[in-house]
C-alpha cells in the first residue's frame, strides 16, 4: 500500500514537473540563444563606435 | 431559501455579473475570438486551470476513487498533465504564433485546401456537440438535484449564462469568468475540503479505516480489480484526449507573449496537482468515515452537504458548478467558432468585414446554443453512448494528423484526410463492438481509443507515402519550421521593448518554472509523509 501510493502522488506530481521542465527547455534553446547574440551584436556595435571614437581623436 | 441555496445562487449571479461587464471590451472579430492576442498570465492561468477540470474530475473521477480505490485512477493523471503540457506548449504555442482565430486555421493553412479543413471541423462540430451535451445534461441533473430547483431552471440558469458568457462575451467572457470560476474552485481546495478533513481527523480514516476494512482499496487495481491492460490503456488514452482536446488548445490563442503562455502553464499544472491531491484524497477520507453512498459519483456532493455548515456547502456546490460551466463554456465557445467561422464564413460567405465576422461569430454561438439547450431539454437516452466517444473523437481524428503536420513534411491532403476519417470511424465502430455491444474483446483490454490513434497514425502514414504532397504544402511547412515558434516574437518584443524588458520577462518566467518543481516536492513531501509513508 505505501509502494503504490507513494508511486501515484509522485506521477502525479511529475505530470507537472514536465510541464516545468518543457518551460526550461524552451527558454534555454530558443530565448537564450537569441537573446545572447542580440547582445553580442549590440556589444560588438558599442566596440565598434569606441574604436571609431578614439581613431577620430588619435588622428586630431 | 436555505442558506447552501443563497450561497449558490449568489456566487452564480457574481458570475453572470462579470460575464456581462466584460461584454464591453467586445469591439471587433479579433476581440470576440482571440482578445486581441493580449490576454495576461493571469487570465491564461485562470482560463486553462479552470477548463482542465470539468465536473469529471471531481464527480465521475472522484465516484471511481471514493468507490473503487485511490490509486485506480489518480495514476491517470500523470498523463492528463503531460497531455496538457504538451496541447499548451507545444500544439498551442505553436499556432499561437501563427495568429489564428481556431484550430482549424492552422489546419486550411497546412493543407491550403476546403476539404481537409472541412472534415477536421465537422470532426470537431460532431464531437463537441455530444461532449458539451453530456456535460450540461449532467450539470444540470446534478445540480437540480442538490439545489432542489427544477432541472429546466437549472438549465435556463446555465443556458442565460452560456449566452452571456460566450454570444456576448466571446473569448473575453469566457476567460474573465474562467479566470472567477478558476479562484472559486481553488476555495474548494484550499478551504472547505480542509474543513472537512479538520472535522473528521484529517486523513486518519484513509490510512486506518480503510486498509483494515478494504485491502485493496490502496492497490494499483483497487476494490474492482482493474487488469493492468486497463491501467495502460487509460493512460495512455488521457495523453492523447488532453493533448488535442480544442477547448484547451485554444486556451493558449489569446495569450499577450509566449512567455505569457509559458509562465500560466507551469502556474495552472501547480494548482492542478493541488486541486487533485487535495479532493481525491479527501474523499479517500470520506470512504474511511461514511462508505456506501449511492450513487457514487455525488460522493462530493455528500462530503459538502453532510459535513460542512449550509452557507459553506453552498459555495462547495458553487465550486462544483464552476467546474462544470468553465469547461462547458469554452467548450460551446469553441464550438461556435466552428459552425460561424469555420464552416459557414468558410463555404458560404468569405470575405466578410470585421464587424460582420463578430455578428457572425455570435450567431454561431446562439445557434450552438439553441440546438444543445433543446438536446438536453428532451434528455435522449441514446444521447449517452454519443457522448462516451464524441470527446475522444480528437484524439483519435485530430492528434496523429496534427503531430504529423508539424513534423513531417511528407504528409499529404489525402493521408491528412484518410487519418482523421479512419482513425474517427474506426475507433466508433470498435467502441460500439468491444463496449457497447460486447461481441469483441479488445487486446490486453486497451481502451478503443488506442487502436483508433493506431489506425489513424497508420493511414496518414501510408496514404501519404502513396500520393504526392502539393508545393504550395511543402512550402509553408518549410516557412514554418524554418523558425522555432518564438523566434521572430522575440526579436520583435528586443525591438520594441528593449532587450533589458525581455531578459527581465525571460528572468521571471525561469523563476517561475523553477518555483514550480520547488511547489511540486513540498506539495508532494507533505502527502508523501502525512498519507502514502503512514500506510500500511
Amino acid at each position: 500500500m505505501k509502494a503504490i501510493a507513494t508511486l501515484v502522488y509522485t506521477f502525479v506530481a511529475m505530470g507537472g514537473v514536465i510541464a516545468s521542465l518543457m518551460v526550461i527547455w524552451y527558454l534555454l534553446t530558443e530565448y537564450r540563444p537569441i537573446i545572447q547574440r542580440i547582445e553580442n551584436s549590440t556589444q560588438d556595435y558599442i566596440q565598434r563606435q569606441k574604436g571609431k571614437g578614439e581613431m577620430i581623436s588619435g588622428s586630431n | 431559501m436555505a442558506a447552501i441555496n443563497i450561497a449558490f445562487w449568489g456566487v452564480f449571479a457574481i458570475y453572470i455579473i462579470i460575464g456581462i461587464v466584460v461584454t464591453r471590451f467586445i469591439k471587433d472579430a479579433e476581440d470576440f475570438y482571440v482578445m486581441k492576442h493580449n490576454a495576461s498570465t493571469i487570465l491564461i492561468w485562470g482560463s486553462l486551470g479552470a477548463t482542465t477540470f470539468s465536473a469529471v474530475h471531481l464527480l465521475a473521477t472522484g465516484g471511481v476513487i471514493y468507490s473503487v480505490g485511490l490509486p485506480t485512477l489518480e495514476i491517470v493523471y500523470l498523463p492528463v498533465f503531460v497531455g496538457l503540457a504538451f496541447s499548451m506548449l507545444y500544439v498551442g504555442r505553436k499556432m499561437r504564433q501563427m495568429k489564428l482565430y481556431t484550430m482549424a486555421d492552422y489546419v486550411g493553412m497546412r493543407f491550403q485546401t476546403e476539404s481537409v479543413r472541412t472534415v477536421f471541423t465537422i470532426i470537431m462540430i460532431v464531437g463537441l456537440f455530444g461532449y458539451g451535451a453530456v456535460q450540461l445534461i449532467s450539470a444540470g441533473l446534478i445540480l437540480a438535484k442538490v439545489t432542489g430547483a427544477s432541472y429546466v431552471t437549472v438549465l435556463i440558469a446555465f443556458a442565460v449564462s452560456l449566452f452571456i458568457f460566450c454570444a456576448l462575451g466571446g473569448m473575453w467572457g469566457v476567460v474573465a469568468t474562467d479566470t472567477l470560476m478558476f479562484i472559486t474552485m481553488l476555495f474548494m481546495a484550499l478551504v472547505l475540503f480542509p474543513m472537512f478533513l479538520a472535522k473528521v481527523g484529517w486523513w486518519t480514516p484513509a490510512i486506518v479505516d480503510i486498509p483494515a476494512r478494504l485491502p485493496d482499496y490502496w492497490s494499483r487495481g483497487g476494490t474492482a480489480h482493474f487488469p493492468m491492460g486497463w491501467t495502460i490503456g487509460q493512460s495512455v488514452m488521457w495523453v492523447f484526449f488532453f493533448g488535442s482536446a480544442p477547448w484547451l488548445v485554444t486556451r493558449a490563442f489569446p495569450a499577450k507573449n509566449d512567455l505569457t503562455l509559458m509562465k500560466a502553464v507551469p502556474l495552472a499544472l501547480v494548482a492542478g496537482v493541488i486541486f487533485t491531491y487535495i479532493p481525491h484524497t479527501s474523499l479517500a477520507v470520506l470512504q474511511g468515515v461514511q462508505p456506501g453512498i449511492k450513487p457514487p459519483e455525488t460522493a462530493v456532493l455528500e462530503l459538502f452537504r453532510n459535513y460542512l455548515p449550509s452557507g459553506w456547502a453552498g459555495l462547495g456546490l458553487a465550486g462544483i458548478a464552476a467546474a462544470m460551466l468553465s469547461t462547458v463554456s469554452a467548450i460551446f465557445l469553441v464550438l461556435g467558432f466552428g459552425l460561424s467561422r469555420d464552416l459557414y464564413q468558410r463555404l458560404f460567405a468569405k470575405g466578410l468585414n470585421e464587424k460582420q465576422q463578430l455578428t457572425v461569430g455570435r450567431i454561431g454561438q446562439v445557434l450552438g446554443l439553441i440546438i444543445l439547450v433543446v438536446i438536453s431539454l428532451q434528455k435522449p437516452s441514446g444521447l449517452y453512448w454519443i457522448a462516451a466517444w464524441s470527446g475522444s473523437l480528437f484524439a483519435v481524428g485530430w492528434f496523429p494528423v496534427l503531430v504529423a503536420s508539424f513534423i513531417w513534411r511528407r504528409v499529404t491532403r489525402s493521408g491528412a484526410i484518410s487519418g482523421m476519417l479512419g482513425g474517427s470511424l474506426s475507433f466508433i465502430t470498435l467502441y460500439q463492438l468491444a463496449n457497447v455491444s460486447k461481441v469483441i474483446v479488445l487486446p490486453g483490454r486497451f481502451d478503443p481509443i488506442l487502436w483508433g490513434v493506431l489506425i489513424s497514425t497508420l493511414f496518414v502514414v501510408i496514404v501519404s507515402l502513396l500520393t504526392q504532397p502539393h508545393s504550395s504544402d511543402i512550402e509553408f511547412f518549410d516557412k514554418m519550421s524554418a523558425k522555432k515558434p518564438a523566434e521572430e516574437e522575440i526579436e520583435q518584443r528586443i525591438k520594441s521593448e528593449g532587450i533589458e524588458a525581455v531578459k527581465n520577462d525571460y528572468k521571471k518566467t525561469m523563476y517561475i518554472a523553477f518555483g514550480t518543481i520547488i511547489a511540486y516536492i513540498v506539495v508532494l513531501g507533505y502527502f508523501l509523509k502525512s498519507v502514502a509513508f503512514k500506510l500500511p
